[in-house]
């Protein structure tokens, strides 16, 4: 696998992760000193469910999925990444199995940390325990929200809301602004947020008519207002 | 030798048997338990309110709390029910964190509340403290994804089945469920409306699960055809004894 030191940008971009600036300036230095850029290839996994999280992750670019695999091989998308930031925190902190398969759906770059190394700089700076345990609620509030969604939102709610949030954590990286969203494929977004094949592509074709996104085969939306206020009142 | 009071002798009794904090050592658990207040709260009571700056964590020790999560322009709806021996609050942890849900009692509950503050001062003084405090979180978010995997995957009968067999244990040759909330209440918490939960019950009896002593138990005849039906691995139910169903869902 093709790695390389990390950069000054790079640097910025872990300086963001809550669990690493809860660090300090030179905590932080410190644990980032050894750590080097790799390179994923899309088709890849990065780690599968059940392997030991003894390793977790701050995604520089690229794209990855989360899935899940049922007892009878049936597969579920549960998030895809798509915009820098830390992800397999809270396992690799517990020492426990990674509870999904992480897909590369394109070439990535992703800064790999060591649960030890966090560890053995965290045990120097035990007073900033809390501000990592806060960094981990932020994953709670997400799962939460999902479950809101899946309970309560209808299907057209769902793909607006999925279609807003993924728009929103592409256009928050700087290099993408201004440029095509770059959706996943239509199937995986449908078993990302628990629909049927059948009723995405209907539920598309409703929001493609009312002209809130455009028709064809790549994805992309035409009236943000409407979606917005669609996704709130359904 | 530390004098405790009766108060805080049941508090680091209930602490000492909930799953979140039975193995930390004695001192510790006497230590916590000083930041500690026993309540007892009446039904249909708001105990947590969403936005909130977050104060105390709350162990509950006796009833069930809906847990009810509100998106964007406020709309809201429940998301979960938490029962004995279960956490909420852990906001209160986070400096200046304000709590992500609303929390409504749903009958008489008594609670054990913790001060946010004085805890998070404690963790950062017990780092392997903060550990289990960490991997307790965990096991939330793990909770909380296999919940929403099943939402996505699964039908409203085979939830209903896996809820039934978390808790179900032997008796004269089959096995049994003792429904501790009402079929209103279990019906939000799996995510369903009351019909589609009797819609549920239907379909189950035609697996061999019945409901005796007036509803109020669902009684189980064959639980490995019904962990199979709800789409629990073989092995998942194979290893484990009597709690073998409880550990695979």
């Amino acid at each position: 696998m093709r790695s390389r030191p990390l950069s000054d940008d790079d640097r910025a971009i872990l300086a963001e992760v809550p669990l690493l600036a809860a660090l300090g300036e030179d905590r932080f230095g410190r644990l980032v000193r050894g750590c080097r850029v790799e390179f994923h290839e899309r088709g890849t996994h990065l780690f599968r469910a059940e392997d030991i999280a003894d390793h977790f992750y701050v995604m520089l670019s690229g794209q990855l999925r989360l899935v899940r695999t049922s007892a009878q091989g049936v597969e579920t998308v549960m998030h895809f990444l798509a915009s820098p930031g830390a992800f397999a925190e809270a396992v690799s902190l517990a020492g426990r199995p990674y509870p999904v398969n992480c897909e590369v759906v394109h070439d990535s770059e992703i800064a790999t940390i060591p649960r030890e190394s966090y560890l053995e700089v965290l045990r120097t700076a035990p007073e900033v325990a809390g501000d990592v345990l806060s960094g981990l609620l932020e994953w709670e509030r997400f799962l939460m929200r999902e479950i809101y969604r899946l309970r309560h939102a209808n299907p057209l709610q769902r793909i607006a809301f999925f279609l807003l949030d993924f728009e929103d954590r592409q256009r928050e990286n700087a290099e993408n602004d201004g440029q095509d969203i770059d959706y996943p494929e239509k199937r995986q977004i449908a078993s990302r947020i628990g629909m049927t094949a059948e009723t995405f592509s209907r539920s598309l074709r409703k929001l493609e008519n009312m002209n809130f996104i455009g028709k064809g085969r790549n994805l992309e939306i035409l009236d943000r207002p409407a979606l917005e206020k669609l996704a709130r009142s359904g | 030798m530390t004098m405790i009071s009766d108060d805080t002798d049941r508090i680091c009794n209930a602490l000492r048997f909930s799953s979140y904090f039975c193995a930390w050592p004695q001192e510790d658990i006497i230590t916590l338990a000083t930041l500690c207040k026993w309540r007892r709260i009446e039904a249909d009571t708001i105990l947590i309110d969403a936005g909130e700056k977050a104060s105390s964590l709350y162990l509950i020790v006796n009833g069930h709390v809906e847990l009810s999560y509100a998106d964007g322009d406020g709309a809201g709806g429940v998301i979960d029910l938490l029962e004995n021996g279960q956490l909420v609050g852990e906001c209160a942890l986070a400096q200046d964190g304000c709590y992500a849900v609303t929390v409504r009692t749903l009958e008489r509950t008594t609670v054990i509340e913790i001060d946010g503050q004085g805890f998070s001062a404690f963790l950062a003084e017990h780092f392997d403290r903060a550990l289990t405090m960490m991997s307790a979180l965990t096991e939330r978010l793990c909770r909380l994804l296999r919940q929403a995997e099943e939402l996505k995957c699964l039908s409203a009968a085979q939830r209903l089945g896996i809820y039934v067999l978390a808790d179900a244990v032997p008796v004269d040759g089959a096995y049994e469920t003792p429904l501790t909330i009402e079929k209103g209440v279990l019906a939000r918490k799996l995510g369903m409306k009351a019909e589609t939960l009797s819609r549920a019950l239907k379909k189950l009896s035609e697996i061999g699960v019945s409901q005796i002593a007036n509803g109020r138990v669902m009684r189980i005849e064959d639980p490995e055809a019904l962990a199979a039906w709800c789409g629990l691995s073989d092995g998942d139910t194979e290893e484990g004894g009597e709690n073998a169903f409880k550990t695979a869902v």
